[in-house]
């Protein structure tokens, strides 16, 4: 008999008395009665491990007073779960998709993001959505043509596969559907696809769509889009001069809302656009005499769309532009008071219910948001930017279809630019979940409520981002004036950037003459791209930089050979059309797009005197000054001036500013970026070396908007990171040189 | 030489001549006064002539009169060396003189008198004697052996100064240097009475007999000799460094400090020494004090009769050492700061101040986000013994919800899972081990390896006379199971890191040679040896290592998780300097695949803590080759450079300056490491530069460099709760939302920013950064290592790798106990330490401090002070657990 205690959890059982000569079992049913833990789940320490039931005391050495430990509970034990629980990284793709809770991007395939925020905006549109599903590839009816049945089916597609996508999604059937329906979204210009309206686009489908399902003979919604996006308007038109008065009804997609001086406000906005005034012929007066035309609201659709007509043609300079007014809308709309009298009378009995329930509501949760008051019915569109209507839809009201007259706003198809022909499209699209998100051609972000009003005034957003070649004139580099003597002027040739990879612009000589050169540039100064041909040919490219002297300096070209003739041919293949001297390089670049070109660092570029990156849209360069974190960086005006380093402080601060003081007699702006090496070994004639040569050595990038003329200083932005590692991802840039001629 | 007259008669030959024609024009001054006298006060002239007078007849045939002239000299000087903010003005008028003295003084016969001038000249030679021709000391030795203090400080100075010179010289001529030695005597003798203790002890470090100190020191002297020496030890070469600590500690054990000889025989790793400590302290409760640096110290030690001889006290001292009151300690101090609520993952990532970002809402769990939740949840709440995923109390739904958030892990997630209890409840074995025995009866074996790693980790540096952690981890590692094997194997390294059990090796060590053993059961098994056999030396588990590196085929060799295996061979050589190169050597017949990545590991982790810099500049010179394919050693060497500078501030500044360049020209393989580098040298201490640093890599285009930043920027703030950490990691996280491995990294490094709600800190150095713990750095390192290779292992399946972190996780408090050892609040002051070696007077030791009452946390940095009379602390450190004794003398004034 040993007298022992034993240690529980924080419990001292004190003086457990074991019997040695029963096996350990039996001491072990002892601190069952004490513990309550089974004997199968004690574990008891001793010396050199645990107590096995079958041991022997004697062997184990327990002295009397020992104390002993004993761990164990008679907790329940886990289980696992009956239903495994699934994660997200196990699911397929697409339901990885439907988890993000948002759909996917739309790849831009050229200007295209018109056509990708409309989509994105449009998909928004659950009742849509059910009703293209039910169109099936065989129900057509004779009455819809071929193209608009293949649109349709385009739609439907896309829209599938949004939702089943995670990845950004690129919508080349419905692409080439949409051209060929409507060749106008076809139009080229310098070779690229143009950008276009969104609000045309958003008609032209809407009305496609709305004839092609209303033939699916279904018969519970003859006309579905109709149902949700049909406005039918009773409209009074009035003679003032004769007093003549007719009433007429019609149906549209959109409501209009007309920006002038005094409307601050979409409501106001909207009033405008319900009244008009018209020209035509009087039947009692025999001539023509104004008209005016005040309409008013008869039936509400789902999805009420609400166009701001921002865009017009400007008559004195033949231009479309755009007004940059700030407009504010609601999150909630209210058009009750545009409503005709037959429709207020049916309106107000829901209305009266939803402010008893918000009454209600109010008392109990006053902070209780209106849009999550389910019988609410919503709609309301608003287009912003230019003349696109945007369509926005109201929650469905699924018990009650009972109209309200107040909409929530669901979606929100945005111009960012300052100018009609250019910039750049994106929707934001309310989610189920009540977030908001941003689609910017393949990228979806997550955003905010409150940003969304944000969005009121188009100027909000002023850079552009159109690709639009500018005029096809030989820049001047620099501030250098077209003297007679000598210019000095640079020649913008682009290439794709990844020909700079294999070749790191090894040039050979022979290869020059591929480009067809302009008949009055007789002497080309390629030393400058030649010299690239790294380091062992530095002796011979010495003879070949830039020279500036107003003597117009011969540049000779090296004889660098072309050892590396393989790559070489690479190259130039790459090189494409050559720029021309009158059209210029502009078809250069469009047709040397590359669309996802890497870019793995370019590795010293010696002599190589500047290259550039030319992006298609300004978000890149955004995107790209983001990452460098270098979005402060401001914009500087001096590159190419002589004698000056550029440091970060130099510039204006407003990239905007510099590009609209001059607005008009630019074509639209590029973004681009500049990539200079500095080698203090490139020979640099006398004290007046050219700044981009100027013997200190520090790699330097600066952004800048593309000028049409390269007369004045480029603002530009600048920094000294190593920026071109990050470039990796950035798709749709071009690449140009600058090469200095001498004419 | 001061200005000759112009008016004395060019060329004239003798100085005596010379003296003469100055002598004439200096009697009348107002005819023939040069333009040096005319700014010479009455006084001054006076003076001048005097002494010009004394030359003179100094060289006077009568002795009577030399001796006079000599005595009046003396005086003269005396009077005006005692203090020396400039050329005193008898020596200045002397000046011209000297080599008139001097030539004097050869054509003297021995005497008394000639002994008398040659003392003069001695001090003379002060400001006259040539650069090299230490004639000071010369006629020092010539001249009588008077006071030699008499002459004041600047003269024992430039003696001092002379003597290292002659030291030198004549070692190498293996000259006689008795004499030199008496002199030496007599100099300290001189500086140690007159506060000039860094001058005493700089002389006998350049004449190589530091013993002549212990003489010396006296009761108010030694504590600044002490800092002194401990200090100037960083800075010396082995093994004079080992010299200068070993007399340290003599001193204080000569004057009782047995703290702070505690600590010195703690750094020299010396057990010997522990012990007479223990044995000449005769108070208990000096060395329960001791015990609770042992304890902070995080080595195993064993008290016997002869340390303490009461069987009760031992008991009482040893449970110190065993940690068994941390957890009581830790919750104290979490109380009293008020922060036991415990801490979800959410309260941590803090979304909501995210803008626009906020994703939008998942409705499916992510197993990758439920274990970065997991871990965070683990490292916030480590130690409290509460959290609201793993233990919400079983009846609180149907089922228990501890058992929905494990599974809400997928496969080896739930190791983690279930090992995140033991964190949780970290040093609190009791209970501890009750919570998780549930799991042990589950049916998963991923469930059981987390247990058991639990079990380690409940268990680290606890030590409990059941040896609970080894009865039930034992058993199951030579389980079939992989998963359970690694669980009970890690578990035991964590549990008994540095605690060389013998029992663990004959456990392990057949795993290691064991040929059919996967490669992942190998390296932990390896891991574990190492851990407990931290700074060991020990042969026969490096034998066993060794042979496990040579079983391995090639192929296997290649896995990044072998690349462990050298670093566990490693850490039985941490710290211990040429102890490693009998094993270098051998590492240099492995497997090519291998062998630089063992020698750099090796290399690294023998040095680590010392600040050697010739290693470091060995190490940076790997750095600087261009690699071949495959090789991986320049990672380690990278973190070895961190390693070994981080014992001292300047080598940490330097070492970051260094690993900057690294940044910019070093190749992808070095720029990955280069972050976990940093996040070493500064771990728990957020450093504004290396913060920005990091913050810039977290955005680095290399995925793999911005995960080991994001990782590293974790480290940086680990355990500060640092707002401007936190706020960049937010940032981040909104940053990489889509990129899940980086956001898993960024979610790791929020949970460790908050590490123990900010109760805790990961630094390895302790005791006013003295000490380094070789148990903590070895866990840093090991998950550093494991961090070289984040997709393989920690984006892997091996992520509960994280967990070796314990082991460096300790509480930054400073918590005061009474004489009973419970908590005791009293007023502290608590500031930025000050650097006060070598200083003159009673220097402040802290500044800007503020006043709190215990328990503090101490960020890094800090020091404490007490702030009442009222209690005298039993350790001159006041970190950790300090116990506090009544101050007899104190009376409350009133």
């Amino acid at each position: 008999m040993l007298n022992v205690s034993v240690k529980w959890q924080k419990e001292l059982l004190k003086a457990v008395e074991i019997d040695t000569t029963q096996p350990p079992y039996v001491f072990k049913c002892q601190l069952y009665d004490l513990t309550g833990v089974p004997p199968e789940r004690q574990k008891i320490m001793v010396k050199g491990g645990l107590l096995k039931d079958d041991a022997d005391w004697s062997t184990l050495g327990v002295k009397e007073g020992q104390k002993l430990m004993m761990m164990g509970t008679a907790d329940e034990v886990v289980k696992a779960p009956e239903k495994a629980i699934v994660f997200a990284e196990d699911l397929p793709e697409e339901e990885q998709a439907l988890n993000l809770g948002y759909g996917a991007g739309l790849f831009n395939l050229g200007n295209t993001c018109y056509m990708n925020s409309t989509i994105q905006c449009l998909h928004s549109v659950p009742e849509l959505k059910s009703a293209l599903i039910k169109y099936s590839h065989s129900g057509r009816s004779n009455d819809v043509d071929q193209t608009s049945h293949m649109l349709t089916i385009a739609t439907r597609d896309l829209f599938s596969e949004l939702d089943k996508s995670v990845k950004a999604v690129a919508p080349m059937q419905f692409w080439m559907v949409l051209r060929k329906k409507y060749p106008q979204f076809g139009q080229q210009h310098n070779s690229t696809f143009m950008q276009q309206d969104a609000e045309e686009c958003w008609s032209q489908l809407l009305y496609t769509l709305s004839q092609s399902l209303r033939s699916t003979g279904s018969s519970e919604s003859p006309d579905s889009v109709k149902a949700l996006f049909g406005i039918e308007l009773v409209s009074r038109v009035h003679c003032v001069e004769s007093g003549e008065e007719s009433s007429e009804t019609e149906s549209v997609y959109s409501l209009k809302c007309h920006i002038s001086h005094e409307v601050n406000h979409l409501h106001e906005g909207l009033k405008h656009g319900l009244k008009s005034e018209l020209e035509k012929n009087s039947p009692s007066l025999g001539r023509s005499a104004i008209y005016v035309k005040e309409s008013l609201i008869n039936g509400l659709p789902r999805y009420l769309t609400i166009q701001f007509v921002r865009f017009f043609w400007k008559r004195e300079s033949n231009q479309k532009a755009k007004i940059l007014r700030k407009v504010d809308y609601p999150l909630q709309l209210d058009i009750f008071d545009l409503c005709s009298d037959d429709l207020r009378k049916t309106l107000e009995a829901p209305r009266q219910r939803l402010r008893d329930e918000e009454g209600k509501k109010l008392g109990l949760k006053p902070s209780e948001k209106s849009s999550d008051s389910k019988d609410k019915d919503i709609k309301m569109s608003d287009a912003e930017g230019s003349s696109n209507g945007s369509g926005e839809s109201s929650n469905p009201t699924p018990d009650e279809g009972a109209m309200t007259g107040i909409y929530d706003l669901v979606a929100v198809l945005t111009h960012k630019g300052r100018s009609a022909d250019s910039g750049h499209y994106v929707a934001w699209v309310k989610q189920e979940s009540g977030k908001w998100i941003q689609y910017d051609d393949d990228n979806p972000y997550p955003q905010k409520e409150e940003d969304i009003t944000k969005l009121s005034g188009g100027a909000a957003h002023s850079l552009t981002c159109q690709l639009t070649m500018p005029k096809p004139t030989y820049p001047c580099f620099g501030q250098r004036s077209y003297d007679k003597g000598g210019r000095f002027s640079p020649l913008l040739i682009s290439l794709p950037f990844f020909s700079l990879l294999f070749e790191r612009l090894q040039l050979s000589h022979q290869r020059h003459n591929a480009f067809s050169l302009p008949s009055d540039v007789d002497t080309f100064a390629f030393g400058a791209v030649c010299g690239g041909s790294i380091g062992r040919h530095g002796g011979s490219s010495r003879g070949s930089n830039f020279s500036d002297s107003a003597s117009g300096g011969v540049a000779t070209f090296p004889s660098s050979g072309s050892s590396r003739g393989n790559s070489s041919a690479n190259f130039t293949g790459l090189l494409g059309p050559a720029p021309g001297p009158t059209q210029g390089f502009s078809n250069g670049f469009l047709l040397l797009g590359v669309l996802n070109a890497k870019i793995l660092g370019l590795g010293p570029l010696n002599y190589l005197y500047a290259i550039g990156l030319h992006f298609t849209q300004i978000k890149y360069i955004m995107d790209l000054l983001k990452r460098t974190t270098m979005l402060e960086s401001k914009p500087i005006s001096t590159t190419a001036i002589s004698g000056r380093c550029l440091t970060l402080h130099d510039g204006e601060l407003d990239i905007a500013k510099v590009i609209t003081k001059r607005d008009h007699e630019l074509s639209p702006l590029d973004g681009s970026l500049e990539y200079q090496r500095l080698d203090p070994s490139l020979p640099c004639k006398g004290a007046h070396s050219h700044s981009l040569l100027s013997p200190f050595c520090r790699i330097s990038l600066s952004l800048f908007p593309f000028d049409s003329d390269f007369n004045s200083p480029f603002p530009c932005r600048f920094g000294d990171k190593n920026m071109f590692t990050k470039i990796n991802y950035v798709s749709d840039l071009f690449v140009f040189l600058f090469l200095g001629t001498s004419l | 030489m001061a200005p000759q007259d112009p008016n004395a008669p060019s060329g004239s030959g003798s100085g005596k001549r010379n003296e003469d024609t100055v002598k004439v024009p200096a009697k009348d001054p107002k005819k023939k006064d040069d333009k040096k006298d005319e700014d010479l006060s009455e006084e001054d002239l006076e003076l001048k002539n005097q002494l010009e007078l004394y030359v003179e007849r100094v060289q006077d045939t009568d002795p009577g009169v030399q001796k006079n002239a000599l005595e009046s000299m003396r005086q003269e000087i005396r009077t005006s060396t005692s203090s020396m903010t400039s050329v005193p003005k008898p020596l200045k008028y002397l000046r011209p003189h000297y080599g008139t003295l001097k030539a004097y003084y050869e054509t003297m016969a021995e005497s008394e008198l000639k002994n008398y001038l040659a003392d003069i000249l001695s001090v003379l030679a002060l400001t006259m004697s040539a650069e090299g021709e230490r004639e000071s000391l010369k006629y020092r030795l010539l001249g009588s052996d008077g006071d030699i203090g008499s002459w004041g400080h600047e003269y024992v100075r430039n003696l001092a100064g002379e003597i290292a010179q002659e030291f030198a010289k004549r070692q190498s001529e293996e000259a006689p240097i008795e004499e030199l030695m008496e002199l030496v005597q007599q100099i300290v003798a001189f500086h140690m009475k007159h506060n000039a203790e860094p001058e005493a002890v700089d002389l006998l470090m350049e004449v190589e007999d530091l013993d002549l100190l212990i003489e010396h020191v006296d009761k108010t002297n030694f504590k600044r000799t002490c800092l002194y020496l401990t200090s100037s030890a960083r800075y010396l070469p082995g093994p004079d460094d080992v010299l200068v600590l070993d007399i340290a500690y003599t001193i204080y054990m000569k004057f009782k400090e047995y703290p702070n000889a505690l600590q010195i025989a703690l750094y020299l790793d010396n057990m010997q020494n522990i012990k007479n400590i223990f044995t000449s302290c005769d108070d208990l409760l000096r060395k329960k004090q001791f015990c609770y640096i042992l304890a902070r110290h995080g080595i195993s030690f064993e008290l016997d009769d002869e340390m303490v001889a009461e069987d009760d006290d031992r008991e009482a001292l040893q449970d110190i050492i065993n940690n068994t009151k941390l957890s009581e300690g830790y919750l104290t101090l979490a109380r009293d700061i008020e922060v036991m609520e415990a801490k979800t993952p959410e309260d941590i990532y803090k979304a909501h101040l995210l803008d626009g970002r906020a994703s939008a809402g998942a409705s499916v769990d992510s197993a990758r986000q439920n274990l970065a939740a997991t871990f965070v949840n683990a490292f916030v709440n480590a130690g409290f013994g509460q959290d609201k995923l793993m233990t919400v109390p079983s009846d609180a739904s149907s089922g228990g919800s501890s058992g929905n958030w494990l599974f809400k892990n997928k496969e080896h997630g739930k190791t983690s899972a279930a090992a995140s209890l033991g964190m949780i409840l970290l040093w609190d074995v009791d209970s501890g081990l009750a919570q998780i025995d549930k799991y042990f009866h589950s049916k998963d074996t991923h469930v059981i390896a987390g247990a058991l790693l639990g079990v380690g980790i409940v268990n680290c540096s606890i030590k409990n006379d059941c040896d609970p952690a080894l009865a039930l981890l034992g058993e199951h590692i030579d389980k079939e199971d992989p998963f359970i094997r690694i669980g009970a194997i890690m578990g035991l390294g964590i549990a008994y890191a540095g605690a060389q059990n013998e029992q663990i090796r004959s456990k392990l060590t057949p795993i290691l040679n064991d040929a059919k053993a996967p490669l992942d059961v190998v390296t932990f098994t390896a891991i574990s040896l190492g851990l407990v056999y931290v700074g060991s030396c020990n042969e026969e588990v490096a034998q066993a290592i060794i042979f496990a590196l040579m079983d391995r085929s090639d192929s296997e060799l290649g896995e990044p998780l072998a690349r462990l295996i050298p670093l566990s061979l490693g850490l039985l050589y941490l710290g211990k300097q040429e102890s490693v190169e009998a094993t270098a050597e051998v590492s240099k017949t492995f497997n090519e695949k291998i062998r630089k990545h063992c020698d750099m590991t090796l290399l690294s982790c023998a040095y680590a803590g010392t600040g050697n810099v010739l290693k470091v500049q060995n190490l940076l010179g790997h750095c600087s080759q261009h690699l071949e394919k495959n090789e991986t050693h320049q990672g380690p060497a990278v973190l070895g450079i961190a390693m070994i500078s981080m014992a001292e501030e300047l080598g940490v500044e330097m070492a970051i300056r260094s690993l900057e360049h690294l940044l910019q020209y070093g190749e992808q393989n070095i720029r990955r490491a280069v972050p976990l580098a940093l996040g070493l040298l500064c771990i728990s201490n957020p450093k504004v530069n290396v913060m920005d640093t990091l913050s810039r890599l977290s955005h680095d285009t290399d995925s793999e460099v911005a995960m080991a930043a994001v990782i590293s920027l974790g480290l940086l703030g680990a355990g500060t709760n640092n707002a401007r950490i936190a706020g960049m990691l937010r940032n981040l996280s909104s940053y990489y939302y889509k990129d899940a491995s980086l956001l898993f990294c960024v979610r790791i490094a929020q949970g460790l920013v908050h590490l123990g709600k900010g109760l805790l800190t990961l630094n390895p150095y302790h005791s006013d950064r003295f000490l380094l713990s070789p148990t903590a750095l070895a866990g840093i390192i090991t998950l550093l290592h494991a961090c070289l290779d984040m997709k393989a292992i920690i984006l892997g399946k091996y992520h509960y790798i994280l967990y070796f972190i314990v082991l460096a996780m300790q509480p930054r408090m400073l918590l005061t106990v009474d004489e009973n050892l419970r908590p005791l609040s009293v007023p502290v002051r608590v500031g930025q330490a000050v650097d006060v070696v070598g200083q003159a007077g009673r220097p402040k030791t802290i500044t800007g401090f503020q006043t709190h009452s215990t328990p503090v946390l101490l960020a890094a940095g800090d020091r404490a002070e007490l702030a009442t009379e009222k209690y005298i602390p039993l350790s001159p450190i006041l970190e950790g657990f300090v116990i506090l004794k009544e101050n007899p003398d104190y009376r409350e004034d009133n």
